[in-house]
């Protein structure tokens, strides 16, 4: 058999399978380069080993400091509730926090007019950024005449004061 | 140096950790934070960046608990993960210059003058802790999961995603490279 030198780590170990172990001792019996070698191998892993049990076993105490910092910044109204409740609220004020935009000229859209549910003018934004302030007179009828078909135009929109 | 605790039981604890569930972490963390304290000590030579490093590592855990795949391999992916932190770490301050592995700050037990043999014992481990950090990255990161985790061969090729034969290269050469450490200073073991 070959030295065993390169294999000494996974011998002394105990990474050999039973087979490769024997094979290794019995070069072992009659190699005195790779005894003298084996020898030192053990020394160094009983000295690890010696290091390993010399040392004060670390304290654990990691929860508090863990904690802060994944649960304890969850504890709010917001954070406290599952991930399907957390989307859905901010999935919500999202739509809202548009709405409110469209409403007041921020943002610009397809022109869409919200009816409420007893036909009463809810919302309204225009794709032009035009912005109509009143609801009354002409214009608010052609809005409320909208609100019934769900949609409003570009020539409504024309209709109103620039923002 | 089999491995003692089911891995089963921390991917469901994982998995109740994924869904929000406090006590299922905390449960993992009292699990496992002295082992990952005690491979950090090793890799870092310092107890105070093992402290910090360990908690981060816990953090890690938590926040990617949603993506952890429950295969029985929770102890090599978390000493990946805290393995990953000390060798970023590392290489962070060796580019920055900044302080060298600070062995005076190892955690030591506290001789009492009547315990010689306490004395010595932890004279020898000093020096040999030393040595260890002396060893390049990769060969002390196995030896340490090996040697002071008591991962087997397997499970050290799986947190250092290397194969067997390049698990026992490194460990081999580690401990060569301890013996002729110590041996140069005069404290052959």
């Amino acid at each position: 058999m070959k030295h065993v030198t390169d294999r000494l780590a996974a011998w002394v170990g105990g990474e050999m399978s039973a087979t490769e172990a024997a094979a290794c001792e019995q070069h072992l019996a009659v190699c005195p380069e790779c005894r003298a070698q084996s020898v030192r191998m053990c020394a160094t892993w009983e000295a690890l080993g010696c290091a390993a049990r010399a040392s004060t076993p670390p304290r654990a105490d990691l929860w508090p400091a863990v904690r802060a910092r994944t649960f304890g910044r969850r504890g709010g109204w917001f954070f406290g509730g599952s991930p399907a409740v957390r989307l859905a609220l901010a999935a919500g004020t999202l739509a809202v926090g548009i709405l409110c935009g469209r409403l007041t000229g921020g943002l610009t859209g397809p022109g869409t007019v919200l009816p409420d549910d007893d036909g009463s003018l809810a919302a309204v934004w225009l794709e032009d950024s035009t912005w109509h302030s009143g609801t009354s007179g002409a214009l608010a009828d052609s809005w409320l005449a909208l609100a019934e078909n769900g949609t409003a135009t570009t020539a409504a929109a024309g209709q109103g004061g620039t923002k | 140096m089999a491995q003692e605790r089911p891995d089963t039981d921390d991917d469901q604890l994982m998995a109740r950790t994924a869904a929000g569930e406090e006590a299922a972490f905390r449960l993992l963390v009292d699990r496992w934070e002295r082992d990952v304290l005690a491979f950090l000590v090793h890799m870092t030579g310092s107890r105070d960046d093992a402290e910090d490093l360990a908690q981060e590592t816990f953090v890690r855990v938590f926040r990617q608990a949603g993506r952890y795949r429950p295969e029985g391999r929770f102890r090599s992916w978390l000493l990946r993960i805290a393995g990953n932190l000390a060798r970023s770490r590392h290489r962070r301050r060796r580019l920055l210059k900044w302080l060298p592995l600070d062995l005076d700050r190892h955690d030591v037990a506290s001789p009492t003058p009547s315990a010689d043999r306490g004395v010595e014992a932890e004279q020898t481990a000093q020096v040999v802790r030393a040595a260890i950090a002396r060893l390049p990255e990769r060969q002390r990161q196995a030896l340490v999961l090996h040697r002071f985790q008591g991962l087997r061969y397997v499970e050290v090729a799986d947190t250092m995603g290397t194969s067997l034969a390049g698990v026992e290269s490194l460990i081999q050469r580690a401990l060569a490279g301890l013996r002729t450490d110590l041996s140069r200073r005069g404290e052959e073991p």
